[in-house]
């Protein structure tokens, strides 16, 4: 197990590494000149190369990457050109937002796409399988951000079931932070109208982002389970007499988790990158429309510490699933 | 069928678009859809049907340049690398590995970021980030099927390696070649529209179909159809590409 560790470890480091070699070349390809916007609107010649001599960029790009390299270890990122805050900063205040939202869609897609699965596979070519397979279709095949839209328009213009955006009514405080996460922090600090009011605003996003999720999952569910289902054990533990359910979820799930728990975490990661569509159309203060504003306003220190925050955390999930097989499957530290 | 009646859109709009999708009408400024305008009019009275008929061209033909792109530079480098260079195959998978493990949105978020938003740039940044993918794949079929015994046997009539790779092996794997291409296309289209509406694609007034939503976001609450028929184009052109893409691997693979 240590070693599976450490050499998966390893491999972390080496991606980030090329990761960041990645990164930093397309910083460089960036169009406007960093010192002159370091300098200021009304800067001189001169204050342009003292600014350019200050931030390194006169010297060579090897010695520039390592430059690069140095802050970003640091937690630098740089300085937003629109708020003049660091970018981390910036980064830190939006993330539990998305975090919350990704999570909140993770959750659900897990509820809905799990039975839908199981379902699927334990009646195949029924009517709950066909259900299952256009579900699957129309999941992968929607436009996260035009599905946000439709929601708009058919729960909130229509039926006013739902708010058209942001994480809160207006009126409604937010709780204390803990963690950031609303949901959780109104539980603390036991408020249950903000609880409601929270979740209330979390229905549509999630939804809308959840469709991709719910298609993968329920497909591989579906597949996982029809391969085991087959497995001699399974064909015992019906023989032993045992009530269907049992023999499904304690007998036949557990032996078809890995594979979907391969997607969950797969899906975890897309979702927090697909928060930039779904936060973009409903108005969600969090990492994903902070991107599209850095977009909107050519703020690239900020989007380029987006692009790093989501990558990094992007291979660190990979790396959670990695590690979470070695718990699932002992057979595979063997190898 | 649904992919054979886009792509005539896309090569001959007019077959489609019965007026100008650029022309101006002031008078008839955002207009339900009606017999005149089968899906309205916009906010400068375009027709909005005619700029979704000519929306498919931008949307498709950049889609089409990625996979074709991607596909080619995938099988050229994966293809070679495993029949005939040790040290491309380790340069060309390392490499991948680091591609792959960007999330594709982000990644061309910040390459397109980076030199200057338009479609051009959209389809450039998908393609840098797609070719790995066809990379890896070619790689195991070629690796899969040198091992055979035709491709022995054609070593043993001493055929050079180039020829026996064009010839011999290349040609067993445009099956699953195509699959991933006619499914990938489908992705592209999603991405490229999604890329359009951060504001990293087609600007306006192309009507490129995410280009399209974006502009007529603004207008959602009070004039539906605006947003809503670009977006049911990219739905129903991605949906087209899903099943024709599964049709084509029961078709090539029945077993599977």
């Amino acid at each position: 197990m240590l070693i599976f560790m450490i050499r998966r470890l390893a491999f972390l480091g080496l991606t980030l590494l090329g990761m960041s070699i990645v990164l930093f070349v397309i910083t460089r390809l960036i169009p406007a000149d960093p010192a002159r916007i370091a300098a200021g609107e009304y800067a001189t010649r001169e204050m342009i190369q003292a600014a350019r001599v200050e931030l390194g960029l006169d010297r060579s790009l090897p010695e520039q990457y390592v430059m690069y390299l140095r802050a970003v270890s640091r937690g630098d990122l740089g300085r937003s050109v629109q708020s003049r805050r660091p970018v981390l900063d910036d980064l830190t205040t939006h993330f539990p937002a998305t975090l919350e939202l990704s999570l909140f869609s993770l959750v659900f897609s897990t509820l809905v796409a799990i039975p839908l699965g199981i379902a699927a596979a334990t009646r195949r070519n029924g009517s709950v399988d066909h259900v299952s397979r256009v579900t699957a279709l129309l999941g992968i095949s929607l436009p996260i951000f035009w599905f946000g839209l439709m929601l708009q328009l058919v729960f909130y213009k229509h039926l006013s079931w739902f708010p058209y955006g942001g994480r809160l009514s207006s009126g409604v405080d937010a709780p204390a932070a803990v963690t950031g996460l609303y949901v959780i922090d109104s539980l603390l600090a036991l408020r249950g109208a903000v609880l409601v009011d929270a979740l209330w605003h979390l229905v549509m996003p999630g939804l809308a982002m959840s469709g991709i999720t719910i298609a993968v999952l329920s497909r591989m569910t579906r597949a996982s389970m029809l391969e085991v289902l087959r497995r001699e054990y399974v064909r015992v533990a019906r023989a032993k007499g045992l009530p269907e359910r049992r023999v499904i979820y304690r007998h036949a799930l557990r032996n078809a988790a890995l594979p979907i728990v391969t997607v969950l975490g797969i899906q975890f990661g897309i979702l927090l990158t697909g928060a930039v569509l779904t936060e973009t159309v409903f108005s969600w203060p969090g990492i994903g429309r902070l991107a599209f504003k850095a977009i909107e306003a050519l703020d690239y220190p900020v989007l380029m510490g987006f692009a790093l925050l989501v990558t990094f955390l992007f291979s660190l999930i990979n790396l959670a699933v990695d590690v979470c097989y070695g718990f699932l499957d002992p057979r595979i530290v063997v190898r | 069928m649904i992919v054979a009646v886009l792509l005539v859109a896309a090569v001959l709009p007019a077959a489609f678009g019965p007026s100008d999708p650029l022309a101006l009408h002031g008078d008839a400024r955002l207009l339900p859809p009606s017999h005149q305008h089968w899906l309205g009019t916009d906010e400068v009275g375009r027709d909005l049907y005619s700029r979704v008929v000519y929306g498919a061209q931008y949307s498709l033909r950049a889609a089409l340049i990625v996979v074709m792109a991607a596909a080619g530079i995938g099988t050229l480098l994966g293809g070679v690398g495993a029949y005939r260079s040790r040290i491309l195959d380790e340069i060309v998978m390392r490499s991948a590995d680091i591609m792959l493990s960007f999330p594709p949105l982000i990644m061309a978020m910040a390459l397109v970021a980076a030199l200057g938003p338009s479609l051009e740039h959209a389809a450039l940044a998908l393609a840098v980030i797609w070719w790995p993918q066809y990379a890896r794949l070619v790689r195991s079929q070629v690796l899969t099927v040198s091992e055979m015994t035709f491709v022995e046997a054609a070593v043993a009539t001493g055929l050079g390696p180039w020829r026996i790779l064009v010839r011999h092996i290349l040609p067993n794997c445009w099956g699953s070649l195509a699959v991933k291409s006619t499914l990938d296309f489908g992705y592209v289209v999603l991405l490229l529209a999604a890329l359009s509406f951060i504001g990293l694609g087609a600007r306006p007034p192309i009507p490129e179909w995410g280009a399209l939503i974006t502009t007529g976001r603004q207008y959602l609450l009070d004039y539906w159809w605006y947003p809503t028929f670009p977006g049911l184009a990219i739905f129903v052109t991605v949906m087209g590409c899903n099943l024709l893409g599964d049709g084509l691997r029961d078709f090539l693979d029945p077993q599977g």
